[in-house]
């Protein structure tokens, strides 16, 4: 009985996860292995040569770009939004109000607050205006259609992504442990260091890969506030589907994009278990 | 938290025993300077320490749920205090098994807190404490998550290693058999104050304040006196000269193993119990008896009606 109750209540989920992703995952490996059609499309006959293409320096280059500037991404957010997190936790008298604040954004859409950014940071933007208004620069700075723009919209993006797991960890710390450390002799960052960092492990770990998995599959920061200048392995994907018309070859770096993604979380989720 | 003195002696079992709420576990965060009062001072060794943060002072406590760092290891955690301060690996080590084999867990230093027993924890938690020398360890209900055999078994290692080390300890507690049982002195609070000080004799059996009196133990309050249960005798026959006595009926009487309670009522209407051995179980309810005590054993406290 109960048995047919779930099954009743985990079919329409069952459902969509079979026609909404399991589906269209097989659309796209079908599509990887074909060959290109002349006016993007694909047609026969089976190939694995996009398969191939993915090893071209030009494309390993991207995909190391789009590692890092990932991996950066992730490591700032981990130092921003760890004090954040450890203060709301540990020290705010407002945990709430400044809890919904860094949730605040997510009710606007990303890509306006994308639009947002590139209005403050263009050469005509406020932050330029200003500073040339006030006699500071004399030529606008760079501060757009670059790399260090596209990290700043992916930290901006996914800080709250890192905020939130760390909150809920820190805020479960039996606060004895922080007397107790502070009574044994340990200043306040030696508590930090040696007894908070430590126990929010797990944390840390869905911290990273909340924000690391999704940057490395970024689109929107990179097309927009690097300006297509910082290309990146969404970007490619995206270019091989209208301008580069090579549906195979995009399918095939979407596939890998996701094997690699996968391989990444199995091997933190392994590591995670030992550290728990 | 009102005005409270209190004065340790070196080397002593202080113990610190309340209801909760009274304050006393605001009176060991103070001293351990986890919390800072409002005002007055706190002296170490004559010298003030009030101002002093909590890794400044030479105290150290043992918390009531041990608070042992679950990452660590049983060696990590006590050395977490010594790795704090300037000393070589090699006098860590030395200090860690000297501290593992004084609570008797040297062979266990590399387990985790999660992997041994409460009452190991509450020795790994005593040694990570003792570890530094303190000269004042504060013990914050350290036995109260521990189950009643196991509790008393800590209360005799406790006042040994104490003996041993003659580190000055105050013991925080509500439970008045651990507190009697170990202590030198025992301070009594209430409502934020000191009620009374003293040996665990002086505060049973001559108690200040019907609070303490009642705190400490049974007593019953008999024509302006409070006589404990133990020291109250029944008999059939009238007593001997020289005793107090009164006239009372018997109530019921309740076997509880080592002893039995019976329970009468004086002729005034006050209730009384004696706690007496086994035979006396032969009383009926409602027989009339004299009930009797030596004058030395009663005691009386200001503030109570009839005295």
């Amino acid at each position: 009985m109960i048995r047919r109750l779930w099954q009743i209540f985990l079919a329409p989920s069952s459902a969509v996860m079979i026609l909404l992703f399991f589906i269209p995952l097989l659309i796209v490996l079908f599509y990887s292995l074909l060959s290109r059609g002349p006016y993007g499309g694909v047609m026969l006959p089976f190939s694995l040569e996009s398969y191939g293409r993915v090893f071209d320096f030009l494309y390993l280059e991207i995909a190391w770009r789009s590692f890092w500037i990932a991996a950066i991404a992730t490591l700032l957010c981990l130092v921003l939004g760890f004090p954040l997190a450890l203060y709301i936790a540990r020290y705010s008298q407002r945990k709430t109000l400044l809890l919904n604040l860094v949730m605040l954004p997510f009710w606007t859409s990303f890509l306006i607050r994308i639009y947002a950014w590139m209005f403050l940071l263009r050469d005509t933007g406020l932050i330029n205006t200003v500073l040339l208004g006030a006699h500071l620069i004399d030529a606008p700075l760079p501060l757009l259609f670059n790399t260090p723009a596209v990290i700043l919209g992916l930290v901006y993006g996914y800080l709250p992504f890192t905020v939130l797991p760390l909150y809920a960890t820190i805020e479960k710390l039996d606060p004895a442990l922080i007397d107790a450390a502070a009574d044994l002799g340990a200043n306040p960052l030696v508590v930090i260091w040696k007894i908070i960092i430590p126990l929010s492990k797990p944390g840390i770990i869905a911290g990273t890969l909340l924000v690391f998995i999704p940057c490395l599959g970024a689109y929107l920061a990179p097309d927009l506030m690097g300006g297509g200048k910082t290309v990146m392995i969404g970007n490619l994907v995206q270019n091989q589907f209208t301008a580069s018309r090579d549906w195979p070859f995009g399918a095939a770096v979407s596939l890998l994009l996701m094997l690699a993604v996968v391989a990444i979380t199995a091997a933190i989720s392994r590591k995670a278990q030992d550290l728990i | 938290m009102d005005q409270i003195s209190l004065r340790l002696n070196r080397g002593e079992f202080y113990s610190l025993i309340g209801p909760s709420g009274c304050g006393k576990t605001t009176t060991l965060r103070m001293i351990a300077g986890l919390d800072t009062p409002t005002g007055g001072d706190i002296l170490l060794n004559g010298r003030s320490i009030v101002h002093l943060k909590p890794y400044q002072r030479d105290i150290t406590t043992v918390f009531q749920n041990y608070a042992l760092f679950p990452h660590l290891t049983v060696r990590k955690n006590v050395a977490f205090g010594l790795e704090r301060r300037s000393l070589s690996q090699a006098v860590i080590d030395s200090r860690v098994e000297e501290a593992l084999e004084l609570v008797e867990l040297w062979g266990k230093q590399e387990r985790l807190p999660a992997q041994i027993s409460g009452g190991e924890r509450q020795r790994v938690a005593l040694a990570r404490s003792l570890v530094l020398r303190p000269k004042v360890l504060l013990l914050d209900e350290p036995l109260s998550a521990l189950d009643p055999k196991l509790r008393r078994q800590m209360r005799r290692e406790l006042k040994d290693i104490q003996r041993r080390v003659g580190i000055t300890f105050l013991f925080i507690t509500h439970d008045q058999e651990e507190a009697l049982s170990m202590s030198d002195q025992i301070a009594v609070m209430n409502r934020g104050v000191l009620e009374q000080v003293g040996t665990p004799q002086a505060v049973y059996n001559h108690p200040a304040s019907k609070f303490v009196a009642e705190f400490l133990g049974d007593v019953n309050w008999l024509g302006g006196v409070g006589v404990r249960p133990e020291v109250v005798r029944v008999s059939r026959d009238h007593p001997v000269d020289g005793v107090r006595s009164t006239l009372a009926k018997v109530q019921a009487t309740s076997f509880l193993g080592n002893c039995i309670h019976l329970r009468a009522r004086l002729n005034d209407g006050s209730p009384c119990i004696a706690e007496l051995p086994q035979h006396f179980c032969e009383f009926q309810p409602g027989e009339e008896v004299h009930v009797w005590w030596f004058p030395d054993d009663e005691f009386r406290v200001e503030g109570l009606p009839g005295s």
